[in-house]
């Protein structure tokens, strides 16, 4: 594997930091855009059915807990599938990475720089991960802390900024649009949960101590919940169901409702600097898994050789996904959606009832009961 | 050098001056010994760097006065090394027959007398030359605590540490550095509290230095410092003994080098460079509160001119109306950008910083006058540049001075440079980029294995008592983890009295 080790303190800072930046205002505007009013209980039935699959992916990587994901698969499955998930798995983060590096593109390109070409956006912020891929992922997700201080930060200022125009009205009634459509739109959130979720499983054998995994990651994901569908509750409560459909970032909007007092009229930069930390976090983690998939099935030795030409593919795709904003509301709507929902639910589920009965997973858990993990 | 020691003092005086010359500072004192039957002798020397009343009265008069009645009864039945020692009034008295030996010791200020058709030669500690007495510290004065500083002398300033650490297990530990300078180096640690493994990484960064001199600490710092190309510190310089002596109660390591009044601290991470002695000997909360003010002038030294220019240039809506167009009004007819004008005005203050160092006390005046009229009340005037601007810088400025490391703050001063260029191309985006890249290196960074944006970045949970927080002594009862110290317990069985 590798030498590098996060602390249990790390790992359950990275998870909010993996689900905040687009929940908050992407995946919100989607959410409202299918059910309305009922966007925050469709979320939060997403991060309830998120949460089960995080801890299934958890259980497993604590049976193999010295293997990735994908090298679950090649020890569960066999040599060949395992390559060919990897190459799933790279194209994933791939996708991943620039669904997660466009919500901030987007931020600054609808909000702060409308004069600077996409292109250039795009290209700075690549370079920024990439500085952080190369840095390691140590360092990455030791920058989680500040993101998620910086998340309690965006949350604190926008509920006072916006508390004082908050409408329960529009918040009701509960489940308007029906339970159906609720756990309909409920699988926008794993827009979110998957890209956490695969991550995970990729970084987990880092994790220096896996006691009780399962038991921190529930409640990384509760705080993740609260502090996400803090948003929508407030962007609903504020702005009304009808109001948030209209925007692809939904929570520059709602900072642009908000005041912070009568010197303070706006401070969507304020919420932006605070923001990025945690976007950063999520965006360099997911470029970091795309390049550790793709060094798993490949064997190269040396992290540049995978980086560069990765980066050069990424530009690209984290430039046409967003040139048009419209296109990028559409591709999270359909397919990414879909996609997040059959890798998430569909790999970590087929692993399980491939490992029970082949047994491999009862060798897998004495193996590890007898090395002492 | 592998010549022996001939006992001819012809030979042996012959071979000194081959090797150490005979300059003009270089003396060599030919004697008679009455007590060993009006022996010849001779005493080496270098003048300036020997006490030379100690030469005359502790040495010269013992060996030289005649009349000493049973010395020559005496001397038939002890060996000549007995004899020297026994008859001369100095401490350190040491029997050489290594010719390397004797010139080190020469060079370093000692006497070295040879005694004719005797195959060695004693070396005499009597060093003494002018040097500065303890004064105050200058580049970090504090208004309490203690107001003595390091000198250039190895001696006192061990002196000075060990004045305030009666522990037993206090090393000072020699070595010598420096092909041609040969300059002495302490390295203090406490055994049984430092750990080991950094003092061993310490050791042996110490041990690959291959150099021809060691004019100042700072050349040692960079010669065994992690990420050598790095900006930032990752060592902290202080001239004062008590924070060394903090440092050694830590856990930490401290070098102090001949010749130079600033000892090196390791391993020394990102936050200490934000604290200072008076955290200490003010109450608790007044440290927190002052770590904060400094934590925040860093903050203003690195963005307060990029801020001007992002909200002027790019983000002007983000500015209350009524100061939006205040600044508005005062910039008219400027006739650079904003982001000219600032670089303008930041290297206009790099050049005054530098000039005001560099000019003798009584020009001083003059640049703070010419700066302050000309650059600063003239231009605005002028209309060549804004008002606000004035402000961002000089806020900029004087918040840099918070900061209590001068090397850091030198650091940050530097660092405003590119993030005002990114902010300059980027507006917010590229401020924010250029603190990402700063904060992502920084975590990357570590002092001798130590990672240096700890105990926030890995978190730890107890130095958070003596980091961003100083909190009260009654609750600080672990050293720092983040030395890894052997003895972490600083108040053992204390059941912290809060009263």
């Amino acid at each position: 594997m590798t030498k590098v080790q996060i602390d249990r303190m790390q790992y359950f800072l990275l998870i909010p930091n993996l689900l905040f930046p687009k929940a908050i205002g992407i995946t919100a505007g989607v959410t409202a855009r299918r059910v309305g009013g009922d966007a925050w209980t469709a979320m939060a039935i997403g991060f309830a059915a998120g949460t089960l699959m995080l801890l299934l992916i958890v259980f497993l990587s604590s049976r193999f807990s010295k293997l990735t994901i994908i090298g679950i698969v090649e020890q569960v499955i066999g040599k060949w599938p395992g390559k060919l998930a990897g190459l799933m798995l790279a194209a994933f983060f791939s996708l991943g990475f620039a669904v997660s590096a466009n919500v901030m593109t987007l931020h600054l390109k609808e909000y702060f720089l409308i004069e600077t070409p996409f292109l250039v956006i795009c290209l700075i912020y690549i370079l920024l991960c990439m500085y952080g891929v190369i840095l390691g992922i140590e360092n990455i997700i030791r920058y989680a802390l500040l993101g998620f201080l910086g998340c309690l930060l965006i949350n604190v200022t926008m509920i006072f900024g916006t508390i004082g125009d908050f409408e329960m009205i529009n918040l009701l009634p509960l489940f308007d649009r029906g339970i159906v459509d609720n756990l309909a739109a409920s699988i926008y959130v794993f827009g979110d949960l998957a890209l956490a979720a695969m991550a995970i499983g990729m970084i987990f054998p880092m994790l220096n101590d896996n006691n009780k995994a399962g038991r921190l990651t529930f409640w990384a994901m509760a705080v993740s919940a609260v502090i996400i569908i803090t948003w929508p509750v407030l962007e609903l409560g504020v702005m009304g169901a009808g109001a948030m459909e209209q925007y692809v970032v939904v929570c520059m909007q709602q900072i642009r409702c908000a005041q912070l007092t009568r010197f303070l009229p706006r401070y969507e930069l304020i919420m932006v600097f605070f923001f990025t930390f945690s976007t950063f976090v999520q965006s360099a983690t997911l470029y970091f898994c795309a390049m550790y998939s793709i060094k798993q099935i490949s064997g190269i030795k040396k992290d540049w050789y995978i980086v560069v030409p990765l980066s050069l593919v990424l530009v690209p795709i984290t430039y046409f996904m967003a040139k048009d904003h419209n296109n990028y509301v559409n591709f999270l709507d359909y397919p990414w959606a879909q996609i997040c929902l059959a890798v998430s639910l569909g790999l970590p589920l087929l692993l399980f009832v491939m490992a029970l009965f082949s047994g491999k997973l009862m060798t897998a858990s004495s193996a590890n009961n007898s090395t002492g993990s | 050098m592998e010549q022996k020691i001939s006992g001819d003092l012809r030979k042996d005086e012959q071979y000194l001056i081959t090797t150490i010359g005979q300059g003009l500072d270089t003396q060599y004192r030919h004697l008679l010994i009455p007590a060993l039957d009006s022996c010849s002798a001779l005493i080496v020397y270098i003048k300036g760097l020997i006490n030379i009343t100690e030469l005359e009265d502790a040495i010269i008069r013992p060996l030289t006065v005649p009349n000493r009645i049973g010395t020559e009864k005496r001397v038939k039945k002890i060996t000549l090394p007995d004899f020297i020692k026994s008859s001369l009034f100095i401490a350190g008295i040491k029997p050489s027959q290594n010719w390397t030996e004797i010139c080190d010791a020469i060079v370093s200020g000692n006497s070295v007398l040879f005694i004719d058709k005797y195959p060695g030669a004693f070396i005499l500690a009597n060093t003494g030359w002018e040097s500065r007495t303890i004064s105050e510290p200058t580049s970090e004065v504090e208004i309490r605590g203690p107001k003595d500083s390091f000198v250039e002398d190895l001696v006192p300033n061990m002196a000075l540490i060990r004045r305030r650490i009666r522990d037993y297990g206090l090393r000072f530990e020699a070595m010598r550095l420096g092909d041609r300078t040969k300059t002495d180096i302490a390295l203090v640690y406490i055994e049984g509290l430092t750990n080991d493994e950094i003092l061993t990484e310490l050791r042996t960064r110490l041990g690959k230095i291959k150099i021809d001199a060691i004019i100042a600490s700072n050349t040692i710092e960079e010669l065994i410092e992690d990420s050598k190309y790095s900006i930032f510190p990752k060592m902290l310089r202080t001239e004062r003994p008590d924070k060394a002596t903090a440092a050694l109660l830590e856990g930490r390591i401290v070098l102090i080098a001949d010749n130079t009044p600033f000892v090196v601290i390791a391993p020394t991470i990102f936050w200490h460079f934000l604290q200072s002695p008076t955290d200490y000997y003010e109450k608790y909360i007044l440290g927190t509160f002052w770590r904060w003010i400094r934590l925040l002038a860093m903050f203003l030294a690195v963005s307060s001119s990029s801020a001007y220019v992002l909200l002027t240039s790019f983000h002007q809506e983000m500015l209350p109306t009524s100061l939006a167009l205040k600044i508005a009004a005062d910039r008219q007819g400027v006739p650079f950008p904003a982001a000219i004008e600032a670089f303008i005005m930041e290297i206009l203050l790099e050049v005054m910083n530098e000039a005001g160092l560099r000019l003798p006390k009584a020009l001083g005046q003059t640049v703070s006058i010419v700066g302050t009229l000309v650059i600063g009340q003239a231009a605005v005037q002028a209309g060549l540049i804004g008002p606000a601007l004035v402000i961002a810088v000089a806020t900029g400025a004087i918040a840099s001075y918070a900061i209590p490391s001068f090397a850091m703050s030198n650091t940050i001063r530097l660092l405003r440079f590119p993030v005002l260029l990114s902010s300059a191309l980027f507006g917010i985006f590229g401020y924010l980029g250029a603190i990402i890249f700063m904060t992502l290196y920084l975590i990357s960074l570590r002092s001798l294995g130590t990672p240096y944006y700890s105990p926030i970045s890995p978190y730890q949970k107890d130095p958070q008592k003596d980091t961003l927080l100083r909190a009260p002594y009654t609750e600080m009862k672990k050293r720092p983890e983040t030395t890894r110290p052997q003895d972490s317990v600083r108040q053992p069985g204390s059941s912290g009295n809060n009263n």
